[in-house]
């Protein structure tokens, strides 16, 4: 049976419908058609749906939609725009931090909640940060120092 | 699909009623990060998701001269750092922040772990080595459950239809003679443990051992008591006494039998628990003594 969940995602209003089943991350790419949020192994383990949930990271695969109901939601969409990029997404650019790219929305969503909490985090910091985030190309190294490099901007 | 409908409750006795009313179908939804992957793989299929999203009243963390009461809905990230501010929490602070990871700590809940009953959760054998219960709301009234005869088996626990965890109680203990540990092996960071074991110990006047329990997690379906390693220790001098805990140790390892899976063969995992009983006793010794 399907019921109506109402989400703000980057700060537009959606009025969907839902299975109780469904996750956060199907209502996201299906229901509202936003499919910067990725999907991978559906099973909590690589943090390509990452996403934050009133201010908090979340893996939308793990979350059912219902749970987020009234609820506000940022993905990768409303981080930044093409032409006016996120100070993370141009340091990930930078420092070559994508490869293939699947990874990247969930670990800028990652890297964002560790800069609002932190502004100043040591290397160490960036990495515990991206324990949930699993990416096979291997950027680690470079999103690492892409994010130090932004944290260095904000202190100078 | 199946057909499934979602209620959201907004009181306690709400829920047990809801629980109660819709039997072996439903389900109770907290944290939502293991219940998610269940529905997907359809290893559940509950006619009724209950979520206590706006259950009021399952969130505080209490201390009192009986110990510290935890809501069940308080999420894992909020227990992290737990063992500073109350110090007898100290082995449940040693697993909580290798849960996993930030997302998954942010809305898994303590009570959405402990029903869960996963084998190899380290929170359950970190309560069980702490002596902790959960307390168990139904239509009758509540009911106090010591978490070692909670948690019955893999993914199986003690409570009754119309039954939902409101909170876990950790009993207090003197921190000048008695601590807790807990030690785990993992492949990798955030994954389940190959092997936990938890420890707790006090020691009586002349240092030696009054009571301890070893409790070991990922080698049977529910958390296992090494009975043949606490009584090798009980009564006996521990502290510096590097071959009793090295035989309490090896003991421990003789007291399972776990399976062969994925992450390790069954002789690993038996290796696993001599050495990391002994750490952890050497580490609860080491607090105790502190």
């Amino acid at each position: 049976m399907k019921y109506p969940l109402s989400l703000t995602v980057n700060d537009e209003n959606y009025d969907i419908l839902v299975e109780p089943y469904h996750t956060l991350m199907e209502a996201i790419r299906d229901g509202i058609g936003l499919t910067g949020t990725k999907c991978a192994c559906e099973d909590g383990r690589c943090g390509t749906c990452t996403v934050m949930v009133d201010g908090q990271l979340v893996k939308s695969c793990l979350m059912l939609g219902l749970q987020a109901n009234k609820k506000s939601v940022l993905t990768i969409e409303g981080l930044g725009a093409p032409d006016d990029l996120h100070p993370l997404q141009a340091a990930f650019l930078e420092h070559g931090a994508v490869q293939c790219g699947y990874c990247t929305p969930g670990m800028l969503l990652t890297a964002k909640q560790l800069l609002d909490e932190n502004p100043n985090p040591t290397e160490e910091d960036i990495r515990s940060a991206f324990v949930g985030n699993l990416c096979r190309c291997g950027v680690y190294t470079h999103a690492t120092e892409a994010v130090l490099s932004v944290a260095g901007e904000e202190e100078k | 699909m199946i057909d499934c409908h979602y209620l959201e409750p907004t009181s306690v006795s709400e829920a047990c009623t809801l629980l109660a009313e819709h039997g072996d179908g439903a389900k109770v939804v907290a944290g939502g990060q293991s219940m998610a992957i269940l529905l997907r793989n359809g290893l559940s299929q509950p006619s009724h998701l209950i979520s206590i999203q706006h259950v009021t009243g399952l969130e505080d963390i209490n201390a009192s001269n009986e110990g510290v009461t935890i809501g069940a809905k308080v999420t894992l990230n909020r227990l992290s750092g737990i063992g500073e501010t109350h110090p007898t929490l100290r082995a449940l602070d040693d697993v909580v922040s290798d849960v996993a990871d930030q997302q998954i700590r942010n809305f898994a809940t303590l009570g959405g772990a402990i029903c869960e009953a996963h084998p190899a959760s380290d929170i359950t054998v970190a309560l069980s080595a702490l002596h902790a219960t959960v307390k168990l709301a139904g239509a009758n009234g509540e009911r106090t459950v010591p978490i070692c005869d909670f948690v019955t088996g893999a993914f199986a626990t003690a409570a009754g239809p119309g039954e939902l965890l409101t909170e876990v109680v950790v009993p207090s203990f003197d921190l000048a003679s008695a601590a807790a540990a807990h030690r785990r092996f993992a492949l990798r960071a955030g994954d389940y443990p190959v092997v936990g074991v938890g420890a707790f110990v006090s020691l009586d006047g002349s240092g030696n051992c009054e009571d301890v329990r070893v409790v070991i997690g990922n080698c049977s379906g529910a958390p296992a008591h090494a009975q043949e390693a606490e009584a090798r220790l009980r009564g006996n001098s521990i502290v510096g006494n590097n071959g009793a805990l090295a035989e309490a140790g090896e003991l421990a390892a003789a007291h399972v039998s776990p399976a062969d899976d994925p992450m390790a063969p069954s002789e690993y995992k038996i290796d696993l628990v001599s050495v990391l009983t002994r750490e952890a006793l050497e580490e609860a010794i080491a607090r105790a003594t502190a």
